[in-house]
């Protein structure tokens, strides 16, 4: 009988045998299987509680060109670039020593002295006694990706030292046209008033002196002659300013009716010299806010135009300021010979001029007109034209009311 | 009179030297601002005419400095101004003491006119 209860148990034991075995198989296969994937995907290193590598797989001594045998037994130091800050290891350790698991990039020295950059997981592996037993570090190799970033960031950096630098040399160069406007202005400007200073003491007699006829003739044809080269300096410089960008505009609250009134007051002589009219229609009282004196070097720019184009004794020039919707339109008409279409095209152009012998009078530089669109623009107007040769010609500019951004 | 010329413009200082004195004024003048603002100071003019833009020193720096002793409008100062001076500048400059301005540039008959003016007063 005990042999047969011996032999049943025999059976039962024998089976559970079995059992174990099947499972274990079925274990050592999956074991195989992850350690199969894990050695063609990762690099592992596995790190006992003393910090110390119990286990690298193959490409870990391929990545960082140690041995197996070099490595283990080893602190994880072994592989330490110097890179990160003592900090940096700190904290991956007080969060393995707290049971979380840490997930990072860290810069590693191959045996070579060469540079890998990883990207890891490092796990804390409880034991039974739920304390930690090791450490189980997976990683992948960056160090293509991170010498990429590396370089972009270089070139990044590069750039904007070239854009740095670009932009000094740009202000240096803005700084040497300020200097160069400024030098031009008083150097052409300051040897006539001397010239203006002498000139005017010689026409009175208590200063310098009684002067006979043909001395006193001579001295206002220096006068005369100096005012020209005032106006000739001055429309240099406010082109040259224009062309720099660097002319100034003062905007401050102008009576506009009574500009338009002392710009009759100051060209009515010579109208009337020529025989002819001039009537200022401006009735509207408006203000705006704009530079006076440009808008009076304008005015004056276009009268002055006007009369040299108007017939004697019959010439007439109307000038008038009103509120329109691009806020004050000023406009300057006569009865003169009046342009062709090709040479309205050009007229705001720098240098160009009609028939000359009819522009000697002002002293023609042919930049009165190419100053006058170069004040309108820098003010924010418009300043155009309409005419017909023999009908005459009206001029028009806009200055708008509301501050322009 | 007894006038003072503070401008660093050594040839128009020159050029109204010269009118000055054929007039038969007691002119003097100085090209440094440090110097003006020395004579303005120790002498008793009748009148100063003052540039008020001097490189280092300014006519501004000037009449701030002699606004602080209190005797500027004894001084009958006259600024000579380019346009480039804003107007709420200028009234500034009035508040402080100074007597009256004259255009840049600088005008003979506009100096001898303001002369008169002062002279008259």
């Amino acid at each position: 009988m005990y042999d047969k209860i011996e032999s049943t148990y025999m059976v039962k034991i024998k089976l559970t045998f079995d059992e174990i075995e099947k499972q274990n198989e079925k274990s050592r296969k999956q074991l195989l299987e992850f350690k199969i994937a894990l050695e063609e995907a990762a690099i592992v290193s596995i790190l006992d509680t003393n910090e110390k590598i119990t286990f690298v797989n193959k490409q870990f001594c391929k990545a960082s060109k140690y041995s197996s045998e070099d490595l283990l037994g080893q602190r994880h130091e072994i592989t330490y670039s110097g890179y990160h800050p003592p900090k940096f290891f700190k904290e991956i350790k007080n969060m393995l020593t707290s049971g979380k698991t840490w997930r990072g990039e860290m810069k590693n020295k191959a045996k070579d002295g060469s540079f890998y950059w990883l990207k890891s997981v490092i796990i804390p592996v409880l034991n039974e006694e739920k304390k930690i037993g090791s450490y189980i570090q997976v990683a992948t190799d960056i160090t293509e990706a991170k010498k990429k970033e590396e370089s972009l960031l270089k070139s990044d950096q590069e750039k904007s030292k070239t854009i740095e630098m670009q932009l000094e040399e740009l202000k240096s160069v803005d700084k040497l046209k300020d200097e160069f406007v400024a030098m031009m202005s008083h150097e052409l400007k300051t040897p006539i008033t001397p010239i203006k200073i002498y000139s005017s003491s010689l026409r009175r007699p208590k200063i310098l002196g009684e002067l006979n006829e043909k001395q006193m003739g001579a001295v206002d044809s220096i006068i005369f002659n100096t005012k020209r080269l005032e106006k000739i300096v001055g429309d240099l410089l406010d082109s040259q300013k224009l062309e720099l960008g660097k002319m100034k505009f003062e905007k401050k609250e102008i009576k506009v009716d009574e500009l338009m009134d002392m710009m009759t007051k100051n060209l009515i002589s010579q109208t009337e010299e020529k025989g002819c009219q001039l009537i200022n229609l401006t009735t509207e009282k408006n203000t705006i806010k704009s530079d006076a004196s440009r808008l009076a070097q304008v005015l004056t720019n276009l009268m002055n135009n006007a009369i040299d184009f108007i017939p004697k004794d019959t010439g007439k020039i109307e000038i008038n300021a009103k509120k329109s919707d691009d806020g004050i339109l000023f406009s300057v008409k006569d009865n003169g010979i009046g342009m062709s279409l090709e040479t309205q095209n050009k007229l705001f152009k720098k240098f160009f001029q009609t028939d000359t012998s009819l522009k000697r009078k002002h002293g023609g530089t042919g930049l009165g007109l190419s100053i006058c669109k170069g004040i309108l623009d820098g003010l924010g107007g418009k300043i155009w034209l309409e005419s017909q040769e023999g009908k005459g010609t009206n001029f028009y500019f806009t200055i708008p009311e509301e501050e322009s951004k | 009179m007894k006038i003072l010329m503070v401008d660093d413009d050594v040839e128009i200082t020159k050029a109204v030297e010269a009118i000055m004195t054929s007039v038969g004024h007691d002119f003097q003048f100085t090209n440094d601002p440090r110097e003006g603002l020395k004579l303005i100071r120790e002498q008793d003019q009748d009148m100063v005419i003052l540039d008020l833009s001097m490189p280092e020193v300014s006519g501004i720096d000037i009449i701030n400095d002699l606004a602080k002793d209190g005797k500027i409008k004894e001084k009958k100062i006259v600024v000579m101004t380019a346009s480039a001076v804003g107007d709420e500048e200028l009234d500034g400059l009035v508040d402080l003491g100074i007597h009256s301005f004259l255009k840049k540039p600088v005008d003979i008959d506009a100096i001898l006119d303001k002369i008169d003016e002062i002279g008259s007063s």
